[in-house]
């Protein structure tokens, strides 16, 4: 029957995604085990010195770099994206809304070269010649802000969707209760729309720590662990990038190891993004197909409120 | 298919139907005939399984909607509930589909013109010459009793027409593809009178060649049209009779009060 | 937003105030970073748009970078892409159909769905490394189009599976029954009705997977190459815009080419991106 055929032909569509995932997790371990199994795992994890060509192959700086742009990002993007997606979805007029939304999300499309390279022209010399901060430039603080900003259309999109997402029921049940806007907010909205906001923040997250091309132009590239924001560091991404141009044999597979190690912790952080967001799933009657940018956020989990709660309010 | 409406009406018999969803009963137990030529109205209050039974006469119910039913249905000469084969040949459900048509309550009409809507079931069932499909319009079209309206207009998106043409442009559609029977679920709730009016004509003058069954929450309407009529109450098939006799002489006392205006 | 302020006894005057200050601090940090934002756009297009001209988009360059055109690169930017979308396009529309059409939620979709979505999260320098493991070497395709292209592709499959998953559902179920009531059976209702009627959202999916694919430098470096001629064939090395702006910068080539090809680059991203806004717009549109 032509029909159970094309049902086949769909259904190995469909698995092609899940394939080639597991396409990947092959070849990355193929190239990469061996010398981790050699090296020892947790010599390789723990391991403080990064040098190839005497077979030394330590990636904690690099994951120490990972870590602190990361979390940098976070520290300057969360604040800011939240505060963003809340001006904009529950303070902002629609004329304004309608305007910035779609050109945050705009921003998100710009290549990370780009920005990269707006932060060696700028950041850099910025941090670099301003009285207190100093070094040279080429830091874990630039770095992280960079990628803060390449990180902020995401975190904004995905929590004015959650916020959006929450009902007005919700809201109008503050109000009635003689609660101000920012009351409204802070006890009733952002609570609803935890679980929305969390997993965005993980993938913004998750997208940090893959980030390449950027790092690599404002993050100094040293393999040291940062003992401040002003220090150079290298990231794991950053290791792979620059010496897979030139490396064989041992070196090599080492740079793959390096990306099992990548490989796992981006996996870890996707997984605990859809544990959060599946936890309290409740399929809020979301508009049909918002835009195209926003089709890239994940349905969004609202936690129910349960009425007494609504009297709580500080 | 030909331009042509020839088709000899089915008669259709159902023994020892049951339909369930899940664990919910819709429709028990029942036996009921459908004379070839006729229309059947099946009234009865909300929730009462007319809607389910209905659906289960072209298996749409068990295919689409996810129910399990039980018993035999048959369509004219032809079993098509407890024998598998019909349900597993996608061939087959498709001609099923097209001897028992079907009106949904809400008109539906595809996202297309006019034309390109009526002409949907024959494309389907292989019709390509255009003065074919050409026929086939204005014959269904006209049986609906809608031509001289849209005649002029055939390519304006159905999307356009109002609520009591596009429900006869869905009742048109269906009558292209030469049913034997169609079905009719509350076609007319919501829709202007005159509208009403036109499908009602359309089931009057058609019935020699096709059985409508029609199920419809108006008593008047079933009163109006009906030759035959049946009572559904809860999922139970409580009787059925000549119209006129039903409403004159109803035998079960349920019917009576359904009838009296007891409960809606 | 009205906010009730009819009655304000003694007790809210701290919420007021709170309120107010909340209003400034939230504001604030939204001209912040829009305009930090805008900032970006601005500062590459001011010194970048002066260096596009006619010539600098034709002609080809010379001394690796430092004067002529980007001509090359644009062409291959053209060629990879194409690539990625022709690759990602059939598997992912056929995966989505499959997902919102062929099943309910079982543990296979489970499983496609958890690995689609993990797919989408991995970085995109793996992906390079990915590609140059198997198709530059383990398959032999050397630097090329083709293996930039089949790795691209591996890259935006799951957002076009997403976005057209998205579409798909976005279609009432009535046309399905509607279809099907008139004889049409499973396949032919999704391919008569359903997919015209999708068409719009799934395109879009596709125009944010070729807006993803233009700005990938990362895994591209390490799949298609770095060579500068104009590419004659699938399995030529192809330098692509990203990648050739990130080699001008990063080896201090010239700085001129180099805003000029970011321009190049951030005026594409502009145009895809509002290709997709329109597109995805006109779906909505169509479906009330």
């Amino acid at each position: 029957m032509r029909d159970r055929l094309i049902e086949r032909i769909l259904l190995l569509a469909a698995i092609s995604a899940v394939s080639m995932l597991a396409l990947i997790t092959i070849f990355i371990f193929r190239e990469g085990l061996p010398v981790l199994v050699d090296y020892g795992p947790l010599a390789f994890i723990t391991g403080t010195t990064w040098a190839p060509s005497q077979g030394e192959f330590g990636v904690l700086p690099m994951i120490a770099g990972s870590v602190v742009v990361t979390i940098g990002a976070l520290m300057i993007g969360l604040p800011l994206g939240l505060a963003c997606a809340v001006t904009l979805a529950e303070m902002a007029p629609p004329r304004v809304r309608i305007v910035l939304k779609p050109t945050i999300e705009l921003l998100a499309g710009i290549p990370s070269v780009v920005y990269g390279f707006i932060g060696m022209e700028v950041l850099v010399p910025f941090i670099r010649n301003t009285p207190m901060l100093g070094g040279p430039g080429y830091s874990a603080l630039a770095a992280s802000i960079i990628l803060a900003i390449m990180v902020l259309p995401t975190i904004i999109g995905i929590s004015i969707d959650a916020i959006e997402a929450v009902p007005r029921s919700y809201r109008e049940g503050s109000y009635a209760l003689g609660a101000t806007q920012w009351q409204t907010i802070v006890g009733v909205v952002l609570p609803a729309a935890r679980s929305g906001v969390v997993a965005g923040v993980i993938l913004g997250m998750g997208r940090a720590v893959g980030e390449t091309m950027a790092v690599i132009m404002v993050a100094g590239n040293s393999v040291q662990i940062p003992h401040s924001v002003l220090s150079p560091v290298r990231t794991l991404t950053a290791n792979i990038a620059l010496e897979m141009g030139y490396a064989s044999g041992a070196h090599a597979q080492a740079l793959f190891a390096t990306g099992i190690v990548l490989f796992v912790i981006s996996l870890g952080l996707n997984a605990i993004a859809g544990r959060v967001r599946d936890r309290k799933r409740v399929t809020v009657a979301a508009p049909v197909a918002t835009s195209g940018a926003e089709a890239r956020a994940e349905l969004l989990g609202v936690e129910p409120i349960r009425a007494p709660e609504l009297g709580g309010l500080r | 298919m030909t331009a042509a409406l020839v088709s000899a009406p089915d008669r259709i018999a159902a023994t020892g139907v049951s339909v369930r969803y899940g664990e919910r009963v819709a429709v028990q137990r029942m036996d009921l005939v459908i004379e070839a030529g006729t229309v059947h109205g099946i009234i009865g209050p909300a929730g009462g399984g007319k809607t389910s039974f209905l659906r289960t006469l072209n298996l749409m119910s068990v295919e689409l909607d996810g129910a399990q039913a039980d018993g035999s249905i048959r369509v004219g000469d032809d079993e098509i509930l407890s024998d598998a084969r019909v349900r597993r040949d996608p061939a087959l459900l498709s001609q099923l589909r097209r001897r028992v048509g079907i009106v949904f309550a809400t008109p539906q009409p595809l996202p297309r013109s006019i034309y390109e809507n009526v002409v949907y079931g024959p494309r389907i069932a292989g019709v390509s010459d255009r003065a074919t499909l050409d026929a086939i319009v204005e014959r269904a079209l006209r049986a609906a009793h809608m031509w001289e309206e849209v005649a002029d207009r055939l390519s304006l998106m159905a999307t356009r027409l109002s609520g009591g043409q596009q429900q006869r442009l869905c009742l048109a559609r269906t009558l292209a593809t030469n049913p034997r029977v169609v079905l009719l679920d509350e076609p007319c709730s919501g829709l202007d009178p005159i509208s009403t009016a036109r499908i009602e004509d359309t089931l009057r003058t058609l019935k020699s060649q096709i059985t409508f069954v029609l199920v419809t929450n108006s008593i008047y309407q079933a009163e109006r049209v009906a030759d035959r009529t049946s009572f559904f109450l809860m999922g139970e098939h409580i009787e059925t009779a000549a119209t006129a006799d039903l409403f004159a002489r109803p035998t079960r006392r349920e019917t009576r009060d359904y009838l009296d205006g007891r409960f809606g | 937003m009205n906010v009730p302020t009819s009655a304000t006894p003694r007790a809210w005057i701290g919420s007021r105030t709170a309120q107010q200050l909340a209003r400034v601090a939230l504001w604030g940090a939204t001209t912040l970073t829009v305009g930090v934002l805008i900032f970006i756009i601005v500062f590459v297009m001011q010194r970048g748009l002066g260096a596009i001209s006619w010539s600098f988009l034709t002609d080809n360059p010379q001394h690796s970078g430092a004067e002529g055109g980007i001509f090359p690169t644009i062409v291959s930017t053209l060629y990879v892409t194409l690539a990625a979308v022709l690759v990602a396009t059939p598997l992912g529309l056929g995966a989505a159909i499959y997902l919102a059409e062929y099943t309910t939620e079982t543990r296979l979709s489970g499983i496609i769905r958890r690995g689609t979505e993990s797919l989408a999260g991995i970085p995109s320098i793996i992906f390079g490394l990915f590609g140059f493991a198997f198709f530059v070497t383990a398959l032999g395709m050397g630097w090329s189009i083709l293996s930039g292209g089949l790795t691209l592709g591996a890259m935006i499959l799951p957002t076009i599976i997403r976005t057209s998953e998205e579409a798909l559902r976005a279609v009432p179920r009535e046309y399905r029954h509607v279809a099907q009531s008139l004889g049409a059976s499973k396949w032919e209702a999704i391919r008569s009705v359903v997919l015209p009627v999708s068409a719009p959202g799934v395109m879009t999916g596709i125009v944010l997977g070729i807006g993803r694919a233009v700005s990938e430098t990362a895994a591209v470096i390490f799949t298609a190459g770095v060579a500068l001629r104009t590419p004659t064939s699938v399995f030529d090395s192809a330098r692509t815009m990203s990648v050739h702006f990130y080699t001008l910068t990063m080896e201090g080539i010239s700085d001129e080419k180099a805003y000029g090809t970011a321009a190049v680059l951030v005026v594409t991203i502009l145009l895809i991106n509002v290709a997709a806004y329109s597109l995805m717009h006109r779906f909505t549109r169509s479906l009330r």
